[in-house]
């Protein structure tokens, strides 16, 4: 045998070599191991949101659609400001002055459904999301730091990674969004009773782990400080949730259906209430930063009273067939409604000093799949509206070219539209000039 | 106490003498760049006064061991010392190691993902329990999920824990249903369910008309509907048979979970009538979350079984000429309505050449057979031609009014069930005592020790407080429960010092072999004060290793889950389905066990005469003749996937981890190979020598076949440069030699080289696969055969890295090298005296110092 010192060290880091070869996936970045992760994490915690207060842009909306768009009917002929509406534009014609179009962008990473994670992550998946980065900024004074959304089935793919590497559970169910922000009051008192017990016995916990301190050694100790730190982390949020519950939740003129959308055919109607609740959890400052994935498995649609010859991901393996393209166009087309109506919202609603929510509102609609029928990750079709940008163009990179551009360096603008320094992210090392 | 002795005597040896040979050869060669002052890569040599005790100390010496024992110190374009100077610091550096190094040390242990739920599962008796959606993925470290220093405990993580914590305890103390009024559900036609080609809306009704088992594919039900409470609803139906064969049509209606559509459970079959839409009405029981599923039970349509399709479509073919050659000219329709739409339009034009399928047997099972192939595919769209014409079932509405009785639903059963077993039948809520003996036994479990007195009390005082709060001790026990899942003395294990006690030991070989707390035999062992004794110990051990643990070790070992994640290039092979993937990932450990029940020599990982497969695998990928299909031993379905064990000659290309597909599948990406992460692999895995990371900025290699330099040349670049040489002469023979297996571990002479024809890819044969060598110790090989003969002479080799790999996941952490040489130790012994038989290995291993400290 041929003992080495520091085994762990070289297995990681070869593990991360096969990841960047397409392999392992497991692995999180080792930095999320060090005890300085926590450190910096208290750190952000309580400092001061005054930091950001002159930023362009308080609020982040980031939407993933797992089947992308048909980049043929997206994207124009043309870049810069006078270019031709599509037909996947043609929904968002009233407000094409307040968003900015994107072709030829991505991650540089490998091909394939796995790879689709990625959208948000930068070149490699499991790496903190552009949400979660922005969510500890910004997010941290109100109810919900974050929301996770999803319309149809809870997805295998995965879109929001905390800091530590962990995949964000999303919600699918309208009526459970709901009640979490606008909660009935037998919900109300179910929910308050439980965050005012559990709280109650932490201190006990708190008590037993500081009694095991004193008995184990040193670097035990220093995995009891994880404990103490999560301890004092879960006893803020309790917090946090409890003085909203007391608070008067948020009332909304707003009704939900009856039923909850959760049956596949429904996905583009619950997509819609989706949308209409991330609209009002910015109105009513339940949190600042959402995410929502759009699934797309089999399910048949109906739209405007004519029944699609296929289900939607057969019609992402379109194989360039003339007709299955047309009804997968008329089904993107249902997405871009959905955010045309939602930027209409944004426009309507406004913030504590009466000004639109879209202006100081970020909304990123995207995809981690450039081509759903070849399953390719290259060109990742992305709308940016609201937030104070330079819109009303289309900005174009050749995705084949040497000196194409990432879509990381559009995540940088965002993230240092929102006050967030951002020297780089993932891959990318720069933002887009003359757009902020 | 073996592990507080250790470091109480290095500490007492202070500044260790320094043995004056090494001491001047450092200095000649190491001083320029790692002394006085000079710290070369961030790395310094403190020569004088070493201070032992300190961990840090051990590890930048283990470091320097490392690097000069591998030749990598002092760098080749520097001076070099001589054999006997390298020498003689290398035996300074062991000595000193050996003697200062303290075995154990694992830090606390965070139950993992895994280790939770069995937990869970033992604990409460909750047979299926498995953490809520969305719980965080535990960390790894080199591949292992058992490493304390991976697993992390963040805030996300107690949330989580927090929320599990409380869906355990509302399964035991569920909170009191809420009664709702019953109400009317009207489901038209076309609020009902059409997923992929399962149904479709004609003439105002929704028709079924394919038959097979896959919900979402075959099946429709309401959109709009869930059971809002727990009861009994009343049902109607409305349907009609539309063109039904000669069996009358038969409408399933079962019950399932709505949001993740769960398993069905079958209410009422009948059958449907002609003509006229006929009303069916009765009652259904539905948990609170169920919806009601309609089916067509008996359809002859039914495309998810290959032989009962091909018998449909060669007489519907057979029957309907125009047909068949209407779908040939189409070739491939696209998938649903709109390619039925392309047939149909097919069918209609003058030139389809009929006569072709007339009579004609052969074009026929040529056009079936192309059908078969993509059975869902060309299923979802000729399911449009049965929707227009039947024979199907025509829903035209359906109607739910409920609850009009309340039923106590599954989980209510289960709850009632899983609070009897934890209180205990002989639990008296009044009496104080019979409380604080239940806490007493339940926090003994959950905290795997005895409880102490003062945190019986803690409890007791909780639970009746929150009783006389709220009047109820169901709630009191709710609470405890979720404070003590919350406890560090719950969530973590390891917490004493040196040597485990038998609580401690128990449990560490518990989660070691069953990922589970100890269960009742293993207590009592513990109980009987014997568990330490070796004996005790080795028989316990012996009883508790199981098909489960070979699979879960064997997996992380050797990284094979990522078979499951590979999408093998379909120009490679369009043989490769789920079946062939579960198969390999099976074959894995179902080796693994034979060889440890049976108590082989640990040989049998590398050189076997036998290979554990199925009949697919065994043809598709080994290629072996005892697996050719011929007209007669064409297997049926159910042999098909039958594990058996084949035999194959020692020493051949087929046995063995290094020939295994879910090894060489795992180690390349499904398109193509790449020597370096297959050396790689091997090294770190096999030969138990992992070499340490390459520079930055070097790429990965991918062999560009068609090119005319061949990745071995490209290669050859690393070791014209010396300091790419010093690990490449290691990783590349191996490498080489492993090239003969195809990215899904088919054996290959060539690489192929795709040339396109005809709009089509074709693979031909490219440049040879060149896979021979010369191994580190100058042995030439070959091939894999070689290679696979040098580890079977070499049979410590092997028989360390695996008992290192072994006791690194079993203990959590990363061994010391004090640690690895006492390894060295017991495998050498046990190749005396039990020529390393793996079985007796591992017993060895249990028994070992290392296991039994913490």
């Amino acid at each position: 045998m041929n003992p080495s010192p520091e085994q762990n060290t070289p297995i990681d880091s070869r593990r991360c070599l096969l990841k960047t070869a397409g392999l392992s996936l497991t692995l999180p970045a080792l930095e999320s191991f060090s005890p300085d992760v926590c450190a910096s994490e208290q750190a952000t915690n309580t400092s001061d949101t005054s930091l950001h207060s002159d930023a362009k842009a308080k609020r982040l909306i980031c939407i993933g659609s797992n089947l992308g768009l048909y980049r043929q009917s997206l994207y124009p002929s043309q870049s810069g400001r006078n270019y031709q509406t599509t037909p996947l534009l043609k929904p968002l014609a009233d407000h094409r002055d307040e968003y900015t179009l994107f072709s030829g962008f991505d991650h540089r990473a490998a091909n394939g459904h796995a790879n689709w994670d990625n959208f948000l992550c930068g070149n490699r998946v499991g790496a903190v999301s552009l949400d979660q980065i922005a969510a500890e900024q910004i997010g941290k004074n109100n109810r919900f730091g974050s929301l996770q959304l999803c319309a149809g089935d809870i997805p295998k793919q995965r879109m929001v990674f905390s800091k530590h590497g962990v995949p964000l559970p999303m919600i699918n169910r309208p009526s459970v969004v709901f009640s979490k922000m606008f909660a009935s009051s037998d919900d109300r008192a179910r929910t308050e009773y439980l965050l005012r017990s559990g709280r109650s016995t932490l201190d006990q916990l708190r008590q037993d782990a500081k009694s095991l301190k004193q008995k184990v050694s040193t670097s035990d100790q220093q995995k009891l400080e994880e404990y103490f730190s999560s301890l004092r982390e879960l006893e803020r949020r309790m917090g946090r949730q409890l003085n909203h519950l007391t608070e008067d939740a948020p009332k909304v003129d707003y009704e939900l259906p009856p039923y909850d959308p959760i049956a596949p055919t429904m996905m583009l109607e619950c997509e819609q209430i989706m949308f209409d609740l991330m609209a009002l959890a910015l109105q009513t400052n339940s949190t600042r930063v959402a995410t929502l994935f759009i699934a797309g498995l089999g399910q048949v649609f109906t739209l405007d009273g004519q029944t699609m010859r296929a289900g939607y991901h057969a019609l992402s393996h379109h194989g360039n067939d003339p007709d299955l393209i047309r009804d997968l166009v008329r089904v993107e087309t249902e997405h871009m409604k959905c955010l045309s109506r939602f930027i209409k919202q944004l426009k309507e609603k406004t913030d504590v000093d009466g000004r639109p929510l879209l202006d100081t509102t970020v909304v990123m609609f995207g995809t981690g799949m450039g081509d759903a029928s070849r399953h390719s990750n290259r060109d990742l079709p992305t709308i940016v509206s609201g937030g104070g940008f330079q819109h009303g163009q289309h900005i174009a990179t050749d995705p084949q070219g040497s000196d194409s551009r990432l879509l990381g360096d559009v995540f940088i603008s965002v993230l240092e539209q929102l006050g967030i320094p951002a020297p780089s992210f993932s891959n990318a090392k720069q933002g887009i000039d003359d757009w902020a | 106490m073996l592990c507080a002795c250790a470091a109480e005597q290095s500490r007492c040896v202070s500044a260790a003498p320094f043995d004056a040979s090494a001491k001047t050869a450092l200095k000649q060669y190491c001083a320029d760049c790692h002394m006085a002052g000079a710290d070369e890569g961030g790395f310094a040599i403190q020569a004088d006064r070493i201070d032992w005790s300190n961990p840090e100390t051990l590890h930048d010496w283990e470091q320097i061991h490392e690097m000069v024992s591998r030749g990598i110190m002092p760098p080749p374009d520097s001076q070099q010392p001589s054999t006997a100077e390298r020498q003689s610091i290398l035996k300074f550096v062991d000595a000193q190691l050996i003697q200062h190094t303290p075995i154990g040390g694992t830090m606390l242990r965070r139950l993992n993902r895994r280790e939770y739920e069995k937990t869970i599962q033992r604990l409460f008796g909750i047979k299926t329990y498995n953490v809520p959606h969305g719980f965080p993925p535990d960390n790894t470290a080199g591949g292992f999920d058992t490493q304390a220093s991976a697993l992390v405990l963040a805030g996300s993580h107690l949330e989580a824990l927090s929320e599990a914590a409380t869906g355990v305890a509302d399964q035991l103390f569920p909170p009191p249903p809420r009664s709702i009024e019953p109400q009317t559900f009207l489901v038209p036609a076309d609020e009902m369910v059409i997923s992929y080609s399962s149904a479709c809306l004609v003439d105002g009704a929704m028709r079924l008309a394919s038959s097979g088992d896959n919900v979402v594919r075959h099946a429709t039900w309401p959109t709009k509907f869930e059971a809002p409470a727990s009861g009994i609803y009343r049902l109607k139906v409305t349907a009609t048979a539309i063109q039904p064969p000669e069996t009358q049509p038969i409408l399933t209606i079962a019950t399932m979970r709505a949001a993740d559509r769960g398993e069905l459970r079958v209410v009422q079959q009948f059958e449907v009538a002609n003509e006229k839409p006929q009303t069916r009405q009765f009652s259904v029981s539905l948990n609170r979350g169920d919806t009601v599923v309609l089916r067509y039970l008996n359809g002859p349509f039914d495309y998810e079984n290959d032989m009962s399709y091909k018998t449909f479509l060669t007489k519907l073919f057979t029957d309907d000429p125009t047909l068949a050659a209407a779908w040939a000219q189409v070739g491939e329709p696209p998938r649903g309505g709109s390619g039925w739409e392309r047939v149909k339009e097919a069918m209609q034009t003058a030139e389809l050449e009929v006569s072709k399928f007339v009579d004609d047997e052969e074009a026929i099972a040529e056009l079936v057979e192309t059908l078969t192939r993509n059975k869902v595919a060309s299923g979802e769209t000729l399911v449009y031609k049965f929707f227009e014409a039947g024979p199907a079932i025509a829903i035209s509405s359906m109607e739910l009014f409920g609850p009009v009785k309340s039923i106590r639903d599954r989980e209510q059963i289960l709850s009632d069930q899983l609070r009897q077993d934890f209180v205990g039948a002989e639990f008296a809520p009044d009496d104080t005592k019979s409380l604080r003996k239940l806490l007493d036994k339940f926090l003994t479990d959950a905290f795997r020790r005895p409880a102490f007195d003062h945190e019986i009390r803690q409890y007791l005082d909780l639970v009746n407080h929150v009783r006389a709060e709220s009047g109820s001790l169901d709630q009191g026990l709710h609470l405890a429960i979720r404070t003590a899942l919350l406890s560090p003395a719950f969530l973590y294990r390891g917490f004493g010092q040196g040597e485990l006690s038998s609580d401690e030991l128990a449990t560490r070989l518990s989660y070691f072999l069953t990922a589970a707390p100890p269960t009742k035999q293993l207590k009592k062992a513990v109980q009987s004060g014997k568990l330490q004794e070796s004996a005790v110990l080795r028989r316990e051990a012996q009883r508790m290793m199981g098909r489960s643990f070979c699979d879960e070790f064997s997996t992380q070992w050797l990284g094979t889950d990522e078979v499951d994640r590979l999408m093998p290039d379909m120009r490679l092979t369009t043989r490769f389905s789920p079946r062939h993937r579960s198969t390999v990932r099976k074959e894995v450990g179902e080796t693994f066990h034979y060889i440890l029940s049976e108590n082989l020599p640990v040989t049998d990982f590398i050189d076997p005469d036998y290979v554990f497969t199925d009949y697919e695998v065994g043809r598709d990928i080994y290629d072996l003749p005892q697996f050719k299909t011929t007209r007669k031993n064409r297997p049926s379905k159910a042999r098909r996937n039958k594990m058996v064990k084949a035999t194959v000659p020692r020493g051949g290309r087929h046995g063995g981890l290094l020939c295994m597909p879910a090894v060489m599948m795992s180690t390349a990406n499904g398109v193509d190979t790449q020597p370096v992460l297959r050396g790689v692999w091997a090294l770190e895995n096999i030969f138990g020598s992992p070499p340490p990371p390459p520079p930055d900025a070097v790429p990965a290699l991918t062999p560009d076949t068609s090119a005319a330099t061949t990745v071995r040349e490209r290669l050859a670049a690393h070791m014209s440069d010396a300091s790419c040489a010093q690990c490449h002469r290691e990783i590349d023979p191996i490498g080489f030699a492993l090239e003969s297996f195809d990215p899904i571990g088919r054996w290959r002479d060539h690489y192929p080289q795709y040339v396109e024809k005809d709009g089509k890819t074709i693979a031909k044969n490219g440049n040879a696969v060149q896979s021979d060598g010369v191994l580190p110790d100058g042995t030439p090989i070959n091939d894999v055969r070689d290679l696979k003969r040098w580890l079977a002479e070499h049979p410590t080799v092997f028989a360390s890295c695996l008992s290192v790999k072994l006791l690194t996941y079993a203990t959590g952490r990363q061994l010391n090298y004090r640690e690895r040489s006492l390894v060295g130790d017991i495998v050498q012994k046990e190749q005396s005296e039990h020529a390393l038989r793996f079985q007796d290995l591992l017993l060895a291993l249990i028994d070992s110092p290392i296991f039994r400290t913490k």
